[in-house]
């Protein structure tokens, strides 16, 4: 079996390029025959001079075209130490680079999140004594809640969703993400993201030509690895409400 | 007697100028073939897909690869069809022997490298046009071509791959003047290589020492006396040929 898929696997791009070697002969074998031998000079040069022509006109409109730099699709990634939603003397989200693993340590403050990583905020009033947190079903990703009571019984819950940037290849993409929302609804509090998404992008690979000599081909490109950040909820509610959930992941409360 | 006297350069020039324009259906070949990979590398361009369930992103590449691919057959072939009768035969239009019409197919096959290669690197331009027409969503559209040192340095590698890829196509054509058989012995020794000695060292080492090559001056050297030897070796063949009656 593995002899017949290296024979398979060896035959079929010789097929191919056999098969394409043939055709390209056949090609200007007949055209020979059905054309005149030898074209004029002035012919030649309308012929590939147009060609050219057209590729040039290529690289100039390529230097012409600005880049958008506001573009979310080409916005160089915020330093990581901007990203999160921590403070080196007061964390309140710590990040194991090595392993991406997560961890709430002590909850103070959130005020050491960068503004730019709020994605929304909603205010519900409430009234009744608790509330249940749900979440959509089979909803995946990475996201948590945090939760910290106010002062005082104010009849409101107030949210704030962060997340840390989703990325491609050193690219932020968060623009494209449809984050984590937040409803209310009778004695319950939703999180569930709109739909599942697909994004398309596309992007140029360095020519074999050049990688071969300088690296950076197809193996190297870490767009294959996305990153898709940490989303926090962070959920204000008057100090009484007494707060359940049918949540996998248990609910981060900060007490005062 | 003759009554002048050429050189062999003289002639030689004259040869290539009017091979230039006479094999203007290669030239014109070109340009169909590289349309054609353009079009192939768009429509089978390379891309990879993952998720998290909630998130799906696709990217797809693009890239010159297959132009200069393409472009590389139709150097081979142009190589091979120039050892054919129909090519050697015009030659006799004009005052010339066994080496000056190889000198000067030889130095056709460099323009025609040239050409191919300035060509296949300028089509990366007109890739990145189609897609920013087509309004593809790019992650790096500033590096859709690179910068001028690595147009420079691609445009020296792909046309150091063009000259190597000529000179074995020159070579091929010139063993199957021999004999014939020579059309069918090329991709079968290659076929049962692939196969009987796919992880040999020799095949490894063959493999390294010419596309895992770091260093483009290193490489420029084997291209060069790897192309002076399969063109000697023609050369040989061909003036062991019989004179045309």
């Amino acid at each position: 079996m593995t002899f017949l898929m290296t024979v398979l696997t060896t035959l079929i791009p010789l097929l191919i390029v056999g098969s394409l070697i043939v055709i390209i002969i056949v090609f200007i074998r007949l055209w020979q025959t059905t054309s005149k031998k030898v074209i004029s000079r002035k012919k030649m040069h309308w012929i590939l001079g147009g060609y050219v022509m057209i590729l040039f006109l290529s690289m100039i409109i390529y230097y012409l075209i600005p880049t958008n730099e506001e573009d979310s699709t080409q916005r160089p990634v915020l330093p990581r130490e901007n990203w999160i939603i921590q403070n080196d003397e007061n964390p309140i989200i710590e990040i194991d680079e090595k392993t991406t693993d997560y961890s709430i340590p002590e909850l103070d403050y959130l005020d050491y999140i960068d503004p730019s990583l709020e994605r929304g905020s909603w205010t519900f009033p409430y009234e009744k004594e608790s509330i249940r947190i749900d979440m959509g079903y089979s909803d995946t990703g990475s996201w948590t809640v945090v939760t910290g009571r106010k002062n005082e019984n104010d009849g409101e819950i107030d949210v704030t969703l962060y997340s840390e940037p989703y990325t491609v290849g050193n690219i932020d993409i968060s623009d494209d993400i449809d984050f984590l929302n937040v409803d209310i609804g009778k004695d319950e509090l939703y999180l569930y993201h709109p739909t599942e998404i697909e994004l398309k992008y596309a992007t140029y690979k360095k020519p074999f030509v050049y990688t071969q000599f300088r690296g950076g081909g197809f193996e190297d490109l870490d767009i294959r690895k996305p990153y898709y950040g940490l989303q926090v909820v962070y959920l204000e509610i008057p100090k009484d409400l007494e707060l359940t959930t049918t949540l996998d992941q248990s609910i981060e409360i900060i007490e005062n | 007697m003759p009554l002048t006297k050429v050189s062999l350069g003289s002639v030689v020039g004259k040869q290539y100028v009017y091979k230039l324009f006479s094999y203007a259906d290669a030239i014109k070949s070109l340009i169909i073939v590289q349309l054609i990979a353009i079009a192939f590398s768009f429509l089978g361009s390379m891309g990879g897909g993952t998720g998290n369930g909630q998130v799906n992103i696709w990217v797809s590449y693009y890239s010159i690869d297959i132009v200069v691919v393409f472009t590389m057959l139709w150097v081979f072939t142009t190589a091979i069809l120039l050892t054919s009768k129909a090519y050697r035969y015009e030659d006799y239009s004009f005052v010339t022997n066994r080496l000056s019409s190889q000198l000067s197919n030889i130095a056709f096959l460099l323009t025609a490298a040239m050409t191919g290669t300035i060509t296949a690197i300028l089509s990366g331009y007109f890739i990145f046009l189609i897609t920013h027409l087509r309004n593809v969503p790019m992650l790096n559209s500033t590096a859709a071509v690179g910068s001028l040192s690595e147009i420079v340095l691609a445009t020296c590698g792909a046309f150091l791959y063009l000259v190597l890829v000529g000179a074995f196509g020159y070579f091929v054509g010139a063993c199957a003047q021999i004999s014939k058989l020579f059309i069918l012995i090329f991709p079968a020794v290659f076929f049962v290589i692939s196969i009987v000695f796919e992880s040999s060292f020799i095949v490894e080492q063959f493999f390294q020492f010419y596309f895992m090559e770091k260093s483009i001056w290193i490489f420029g050297v084997k291209v060069l006396v790897t192309s002076v030897a399969l063109y000697g070796i023609a050369l040989m063949i061909f003036s062991k040929r019989e004179v045309r009656l």
